[in-house]
């Protein structure tokens, strides 16, 4: 199994909190790798290590071979959480930033996925409903050619028809097998489909990991199983 | 193009200090024009006082200037802090290049609009000056103050990098785990400005001294840019 993402012991704290506890993982590459958990279990935290956003205080992390770090993220593309879009770009201006800026960036993908997401490219991004933002941020990611792409909470606060323009957006990315997509998301019961292996985290642990279809046969649907890893369970 | 050329043209490009939040309003541009107007009246109004009181310090109209010093400051903070506020911190520190290219193209894109910003209040300045002196028959001495507004200009934009340093290393440790000494060094950082201010204004330099006073601020402005870096890549808190 190739791995895109060796995690040996990991910790980080920010001052008195805990976000990640002795975290050892391998992330298998070329799959839809869902990262699961309740608010606060240390998802986002793992996503920024794996960006070098942050740095762990002990153990070893490995991103496409390399340390995490500004250096490695031409391979990586990373919608961060709660993040929003500048404010004063049309949607061709995202496209031409993404150009100059990002790595890897299709501009005739990112055109593509803009007409078939519905969203005007004339458009100002201050002028955008939060579904629309969302959508042109996950273009931003998913018309760059990189062996990576992170998703931090891709479809928090989007309406119904947005979170399924996304989701149908990630099956049709996922059907081209090109790249590896971990996606930490909380609408597990949409996105369960897409998800190849699944890794629960709680209060800073990996919990419970492995391929979707193994842990759906042993322990029932992805929801059942964060409910009860939510509510203290291991699910082992 | 280079990156740090790119970095400086998109951040250039961009317009938007602070975006709106969700149920908050923006001021209409009528209101802005009438609070234009107004402020242009009140100024006309003070330089025909001054005018016809005829006792007018015009170079001491310049000095004002040091005061803009601390907007430098604040404003290259602000560019900082944006990327915080408007949640778009993630995709700028997650960008591929590194933190001293990110800060240095947000330092040179202060820079510049700091001195368009400060071209622009030379000539406004300059016409204010020109009125009262004309109310005050003192045309002859026109060409005198634009010289010595143009030399006090050039000296304190040449201080500017120091307090464009200093305001982006402020709003880093402000984001950073050392968030408790932002006051204290905010507290410092305008002390140390009030006494350039005050070195310039009352001590009697000469040009030498001026020269290797703003040469030392230049190699200042390296090592805080360099420590803002550091701070940003080892210890931001996200």
């Amino acid at each position: 199994m190739d791995v895109v993402v060796r995690c040996q012991d990991v910790k980080k704290t920010f001052g008195t909190r805990t976000a990640l506890q002795d975290i050892t993982v391998k992330i298998p590459s070329h799959q839809v790798v869902g990262i699961l958990g309740p608010n606060g279990s240390g998802k986002s935290s793992l996503f920024r290590l794996i960006l070098g956003l942050n740095q762990p205080d002990s153990g070893e992390i490995s991103v496409l071979g390399r340390k995490p770090g500004w250096n490695n993220n031409h391979q990586i593309a990373y919608l961060p959480d709660r993040a929003r879009w500048y404010g004063d770009h049309t949607v061709e201006g995202a496209f031409q930033w993404g150009m100059d800026l990002l790595p890897g960036f299709d501009a005739s993908k990112a055109n593509e996925l803009a007409d078939w997401m519905e969203i005007d490219k004339k458009m100002r991004v201050d002028g955008m409903s939060k579904g629309q933002e969302a959508r042109l941020m996950l273009i931003m990611c998913l018309a760059r050619n990189v062996p990576l792409i992170v998703l931090d909470e891709p479809f928090t606060g989007i309406d119904t028809p947005s979170r399924e323009r996304i989701i149908d957006a990630l099956i049709d990315r996922v059907t081209e097998r090109e790249q590896t997509i971990l996606i930490s998301t909380h609408e597990i019961y949409e996105a369960e489909g897409l998800f190849d292996s699944v890794f629960f985290m709680n209060e800073g642990r990996v919990e419970l990991s492995g391929p979707a279809e193994e842990l759906r046969a042993k322990h029932g649907s992805m929801v059942e199983l964060v409910g009860k890893m939510s509510h203290g369970g291991r699910g082992r | 193009m280079t990156t740090l050329r790119l970095l400086i043209k998109n951040e250039l490009r961009s317009k938007t200090r602070h975006r709106e939040r969700s149920g908050s309003t923006s001021m209409p541009k009528k209101w802005i024009t009438i609070y234009g107007a107004l402020a242009l009246v009140i100024v006309a109004g003070i330089a025909t006082y001054l005018g016809i009181q005829g006792e007018t310090k015009f170079k001491e109209i310049w000095y004002f200037n040091w005061g803009m010093l601390f907007w430098a400051t604040a404003r290259a903070g602000k560019s900082v802090q944006k990327e915080w506020d408007n949640e778009t911190a993630g995709w700028w520190l997650s960008l591929p290049y590194s933190r001293g290219t990110l800060l240095t193209a947000k330092f040179f894109v202060n820079l510049i609009r700091w001195v368009k910003t400060s071209a622009v209040i030379y000539i406004a300045l300059f016409i204010f000056i020109l009125y009262v002196m004309a109310l005050e028959g003192k045309g002859s001495e026109i060409f005198d103050v634009l010289v010595k507004g143009g030399q006090w200009y050039v000296l304190f934009i040449s201080l500017s990098p120091f307090a464009i340093g200093v305001g982006i290393l402020n709003w880093v440790i402000r984001k950073s785990m050392f968030r408790p000494m932002f006051p204290l060094l905010w507290i410092l950082s305008l002390i140390v400005i009030n006494i350039l201010a005050w070195l310039f204004l009352t001590a009697s330099l000469t040009g030498g001294e001026m020269l290797g006073i703003i040469a030392v601020s230049w190699i200042v402005t390296l090592g805080v840019v360099r420590l803002a870096t550091h701070i940003l890549d080892q210890h931001a808190v996200l």
